[in-house]
């Protein structure tokens, strides 16, 4: 039951984090019309965990049997292209310009798709991660760490019932925050999200042999603050903590981040130097 | 100070474009890193809630992968910390276990779902030694 309660309680966590994020993000913008997106996303997702868990075995043969890393990899690269597809989105609409309230309009169906996506990914992953691992709690047999198939879904009940409080609790305390603050806080936390699920999809790629790990382990700080201890868990999805990651893993984190800044100061740049021509020439 | 008014900004690229190129990158991924085939796979099998064996021997600075095969009725999760790996093995099923070139010295592994009995370690050594 204690595994089935931990495991669901991360695993949901992270997907109500994002959930949370995104719906908070909407009524901020005042684009409220979207928030059905995330409802098909998360129910389409919670469907495609339970049906994901009768092909399992199909997917997991395939590729040699890493079937099931390469997909976890491929889910993740592609929900933190998502994550960065709203972060972009979101600056934009802020910065308000008048281009963009136009291809705003036109470009709806993309925001819809980008949002859907988004909350079906995420939800999906830790749902099919979540099925399997229930799963095999309840056939681990009467000797096992699951307790049999009530307590484990009683555990895994629990756990969610935990995660969405937490989220929820989050984002209540969110409101009375100023717009501004509001937007930075949770866009600087989407994007560290975006770069520790792409540091996890090359984790998997690199478990798999899909990728090299140049340098097998470049820190190992699980004896200080392990990734399953809930501090720990906390860190790992908010921030991307990786207490033991291969030099792989923290090149693609850093250099996600650093696109990322290069992008945002790049475009200050852009802005700032007619300006500063202009007074210069002045 | 005077604040300069606003001026717009270059209309960047549609952002449509990033999960296009995700895919893409994938899919040359696939392509190009299609894994150097090792040496035979090293069996390990789990027979009554233990690893037989469960001391496996492997070299220093060489790829390996092991083959985790379930004889048992009950699953169970091939789990190490050290060596960063999570991997649940259903009752008659089998896992592959890939293992990077590692230094030498000692990386325990274990059975996530009956953690009295299923314990096990890899000893990395350097061959000749």
């Amino acid at each position: 039951m204690a595994g089935a309660y931990l495991i669901m309680l991360r695993e949901g966590f992270e997907a109500a984090l994002i959930v949370g994020i995104v719906l908070a993000v909407l009524a901020r913008l005042g684009r409220r019309d979207l928030a059905r997106h995330v409802g098909l996303g998360v129910g389409a997702a919670v469907v495609a965990s339970i049906a994901f868990a009768f092909a399992a075995d199909g997917v997991s043969a395939l590729f040699e049997g890493t079937g099931q890393e390469v997909l976890n990899g491929v889910i993740l690269a592609i929900a933190a292209a998502m994550i960065t597809y709203v972060v972009v989105w979101v600056r934009e609409t802020r910065k308000g310009l008048k281009a963009h309230l136009t291809s705003q309009v036109e470009a709806g169906a993309a925001k819809a798709l980008g949002i859907f996506l988004l909350v079906f990914l995420t939800v999906f992953r830790e749902g099919f991660e979540s099925v399997l691992f229930l799963w095999g709690l309840m056939l681990a047999g009467p000797s096992g760490s699951g307790g049999g198939i009530t307590a484990t879904v009683a555990g895994a009940v629990a756990g969610i019932a935990t995660a969405v409080a937490i989220a929820w609790a989050l984002f209540a305390g969110g409101r009375r925050i100023p717009l501004t603050a509001f937007f930075n806080g949770t866009m600087v936390l989407l994007v560290l999200l975006a770069a520790g699920m792409l540091a996890s999809a090359a984790g998997f790629w690199v478990s798999v042999d899909w990728l090299p790990a140049i340098e097998y382990s470049v820190w190992d700080t699980s004896g200080i603050l392990s990734e399953r201890s809930p501090l720990g868990s906390f860190f790992a999805v908010m921030l991307g903590y990786n207490a033991n990651p291969s030099l792989m893993e923290v090149l693609v984190w850093a250099g996600y981040l650093g696109a990322v800044l290069l992008w945002l100061t790049g475009d200050r740049l852009w802005r700032r130097s007619p300006q500063s021509a202009r007074s210069a020439s002045a | 100070m005077s604040r300069m008014p606003p001026r717009p900004g270059p209309i960047p690229a549609p952002p449509t474009s990033i999960p296009l190129l995700t895919l893409l990158a994938c899919a040359a991924l696939a392509a190009v890193a299609a894994p150097a085939r090792a040496a035979e796979p090293i069996e390990i099998h789990i027979r009554d809630n233990r690893f037989v064996p469960d001391v496996v021997e492997v070299p220093a600075n060489t790829k390996v992968r092991l083959l985790v095969i379930n004889d048992g009725a009950e699953a169970e999760e091939f789990e190490s910390y050290e060596l960063n790996r999570e991997k649940i093995v259903r009752p008659g099923g089998r896992i592959t276990v890939f293992l990077p070139p590692l230094k030498p010295g000692e990386y325990p592994f274990f059975g996530e779902f009956h953690p009295e009995t299923a314990q096990g370690r890899i000893v990395v050594k350097e061959p000749g030694k």
